[in-house]
């Protein structure tokens, strides 16, 4: 990959991973998804999910699973508005783009 | 290092940032080791960022970028929108790349963002040695045009001089053997005038004669050797302009 992934990306990214699943999804495999696509380090992660947090994009509840804690992430309302105007900003975006590398977008 | 060394070093690291935060970023990784299956006796480096990194990556985070930040924001969404106030719009894809947030490495994979943000300063640059240049111009405008005087008028010297070489030497030799032709078809009649006028001749044909050696010279020598110091001087200029 030789572009680089500006931090609204990444959390565009995270949103839509986290949104894949109803019930929510927790840091360890939210990190693995994003890290199938995305060369990223594994602490790249935390704060763009704790920063999802606290903008109330995402919520967290803690679940037992196999005799331990696990903190699910979850997508709010404001965080699906958010993910839907990024996936829309992204297309339009990307659409621009495309046309360039394709020698389009001029008037003329 | 194992993970109870690895947490313990963040915590230790983490010591200056209020005690909720401290406390999520270690229970993130506690459980991140845990669902990664790391037992604990084995080395976590390698398999994740060193505590060092991870606790600046955080710090940053916690940081947050100054408002100014978002008049270098491109999505107008962001500023003038209902997210305006929250730390997440703030923090701008662009802004982070301007290079003051310390965390920026952290979201590259590989490339690096130094290039773009030089980019801009080259281009202030030159803006700023043409505005400058302009500004200026009426000092080093009158200095170039007195020089380029200086200059063809050494040139149009030496130009001068070598067809007044060129001439004077035709001239002699020319006015020498008509004196010489006339001189000798006179002896006969008048001799002192017949001898007088053939010796002038033969003077001036000698002259012609080391007039066209100092024609031969001047065009072999010293025309060359002006040439070059003409280039030379232009060199030095150019290459001073290159250097400035």
């Amino acid at each position: 990959m030789v572009f680089n992934t500006g931090s609204t990306l990444l959390d565009a990214i995270v949103l839509a991973v986290v949104s894949r699943t109803k019930e929510g999804t927790y840091g360890y495999s939210i990190t693995q998804e994003v890290r199938s696509v995305l060369e990223i380090s594994e602490s790249t992660l935390y704060p763009v999910l704790r920063r999802l947090q606290k903008d109330a994009c995402l919520e967290v509840y803690d679940e037992q699973h196999g005799g331990r804690n696990r903190r699910y992430y979850r997508l709010t309302d404001k965080g699906k508005t958010v993910l839907t105007e990024y996936k829309r900003e992204w297309i339009s975006y990307s659409e621009k783009i495309t046309m360039m590398f394709e020698g389009g977008l001029k008037d003329d | 290092m194992t993970k109870q060394e690895f947490l313990e070093k963040l915590n230790s690291l983490l010591n200056d940032i209020p005690k909720t935060e401290r406390d999520e970023a270690i229970e993130y990784y506690q459980e991140y080791f845990e669902e990664a299956g790391i037992d604990d006796f084995e080395d976590v480096l390698g398999k994740i960022d060193t505590p060092e990194k991870i606790a600046v990556t955080i710090k940053a985070d916690l940081g947050q970028g100054n408002p100014e930040e978002e008049a270098f924001t491109e999505r107008g969404y962001y500023e003038g929108g209902v997210y305006n106030s929250n730390e997440l719009m703030r923090n701008g894809e662009i802004s982070r790349e301007s290079g003051q947030n310390q965390n920026n490495g952290q979201y590259y994979t590989k490339g690096s963002g130094i290039q773009n943000e030089k980019a801009p300063m080259e281009k202030w640059k030159v803006v700023l040695i043409i505005v400058l240049a302009l500004i200026t111009s009426p000092i080093w405008g009158g200095l170039v045009i007195g020089l380029g005087g200086i200059l063809l008028g050494i040139i149009a010297t030496i130009f001068s001089v070598a067809v007044a070489v060129v001439a004077i030497a035709f001239a002699l030799l020319v006015v020498g053997i008509i004196c010489i032709v006339v001189g000798v078809t006179k002896i006969a009649i008048a001799p002192a005038a017949g001898i007088t006028t053939t010796g002038i001749g033969l003077l001036c044909f000698g002259l012609g004669i080391l007039f066209v050696i100092l024609t031969v010279w001047f065009f072999s020598f010293l025309l060359p050797t002006c040439g070059r110091g003409i280039k030379w001087v232009f060199q030095r200029l150019s290459g001073r302009r290159e250097r400035a």
